[in-house]
């Protein structure tokens, strides 16, 4: 993909790029699920991506973070770029979907998330922490769960356009910045209420741990060993790609936390993470996290990211 | 009737109901006591009485003078431990709800409990 050079704001090409990107996403909302693949899809992508003013740092980080860890073989920078357009196109794409028609939404999770596995996996374990990464289509597996028989609470790092409650499913989530969330997940998990969380980003000023991933250090949320290890219950580590237009979840082996420490807790469920990472590098959208400098190049992609929003609130 | 908590081994003793050989103040004593322990028992250090007033903020921040400088799984912490070591339960729609001192949770427990409690060493 051949980006154009962003023109200034407020320049006569700006405009003309504001437009074409609001074409793509009426076109896209028009379409509903359906817009979901396609072509699209594909221009909305390409528009964001023109427009998003974090994009050359996320792309030099990422690749940054890929050649520093143990993937044989890869090349960092086309790795990069596909987990770029993964990124746009989760948080763009299927959150305008998912925002603007959460209906279409419901539906396409319903006929193209298959979450047997998993409940299945909930009903052997009993009321478990789904645990997982940052993957492409992230918040569609959100929803999916949250309306499937395993229907957990949904944990989130912060309030953002998913909130509207327009989105479906906001009485079912709990934000981490809240000085409460680990007690309302603890108190689900104890009260036979699975939760969902995801466990590759750190918000600032919360308790860390380090744990190893991909043969180097990671830092993870603290939380959700002391979550696991005083609610008693199982993690299941699941993960999940687009696959042919529809989503495939693997369900990992369960963790029994009441027979584990909070650190083993932790290490397991990175480590299952690890495989997945390993063997579909492409899916995950949180390279960047894994360097010193994540917070800042975070703050950067939180800023383009909402810059975006900003103009694209105007076809919602 | 008695219970023995079962991390820590402290012999609870819970009286159904206000007694009338209990004043108030004392049964807000005795909750502030407990939320003290609980205190004491998650931080992980001997924090002298005085140190911990009902007036002491959890969160750094929240008003001069020292704070217990809690974080979440710090308040995660302490209401497990007055749950399940001292069964003192506060109801889902009471928890967090402006818990900036030690004396806000003492009065959800108040709130959440109304029973007279004490807390033996065991």
């Amino acid at each position: 993909m051949t980006l154009q050079r962003t023109p200034e704001r407020g320049s006569p090409g700006a405009g003309a790029l504001d437009d074409a990107m609001l074409a793509a996403a009426r076109e896209l909302i028009g379409l509903g699920a359906k817009g979901l693949f396609g072509p699209a899809a594909d221009e909305l992508v390409a528009e964001v991506s023109r427009r998003h003013a974090a994009r050359v740092v996320y792309l030099r980080s990422t690749a940054e973070a890929i050649a520093r860890h143990e993937l044989p073989g890869a090349d960092p920078e086309a790795l990069a770029r596909e987990v770029f357009s993964n990124f746009v196109w989760t948080h763009f794409v299927s959150k305008l979907l998912l925002v603007a028609a959460p209906e279409a939404a419901v539906a396409f999770v319903a006929n193209h998330l298959d979450t047997g596995d998993t409940e299945a996996a909930v009903e052997l374990a009993g009321p478990s922490i789904l645990s997982g990464f940052h993957y492409t289509a992230y918040p569609l597996v959100a929803l999916g769960l949250a309306v499937s028989g395993a229907a957990p609470l949904i944990s989130k790092a912060r309030v953002d356009v998913l909130d509207r409650p327009a989105a479906g499913a906001s009485d079912q989530i709990v934000h981490l910045s809240d000085r409460s969330a680990a007690i309302r997940l603890t108190r689900a998990l104890q009260q036979g209420r699975s939760v969902w969380a995801l466990l590759d980003v750190v918000l600032p000023a919360t308790r860390t741990a380090r744990t190893e991933f991909l043969g180097r250090g990671m830092t993870v949320s603290a939380g959700f060993g002391k979550v696991a290890r005083l609610s008693g219950r199982a993690c299941l580590p699941i993960s999940w790609r687009l696959q042919n237009d529809a989503i495939e979840v693997e369900v990992g082996a369960p963790v029994l936390c009441a027979e584990h420490s909070e650190r083993e807790i932790i290490d397991a469920a990175v480590a299952a993470q690890a495989a997945f990472v390993r063997a579909h590098p492409g899916q995950w959208l949180e390279w960047y996290s894994l360097l010193d400098d994540a917070p800042a190049v975070r703050t950067e992609v939180r800023q383009g990211n909402q810059a975006i929003w900003d103009l694209l609130g105007s076809v919602l | 009737m008695t219970s023995v908590g079962p991390t820590t081994g402290l012999k609870v003793e819970v009286k159904p109901a206000v007694s009338s050989r209990r004043s108030k103040e004392s049964d807000a004593d005795h909750v502030l006591d407990g939320v003290r322990l609980g205190v004491r028992t998650v931080k992980g250090v001997i924090v002298a009485e005085t140190e911990i007033a009902a007036e002491t903020p959890f969160w750094a921040g929240e008003g001069p003078g020292p704070c217990l400088d809690f974080d979440s799984l710090d308040l995660l912490e302490l209401v497990i431990f007055l749950e399940t070591e001292l069964g003192w339960q506060i109801p889902e729609e009471e928890i967090g709800v402006g818990w900036l001192t030690v004396g806000d949770l003492a009065a959800a427990v108040m709130r959440a409990t109304g029973a007279s409690t004490e807390v033996a060493d065991g």
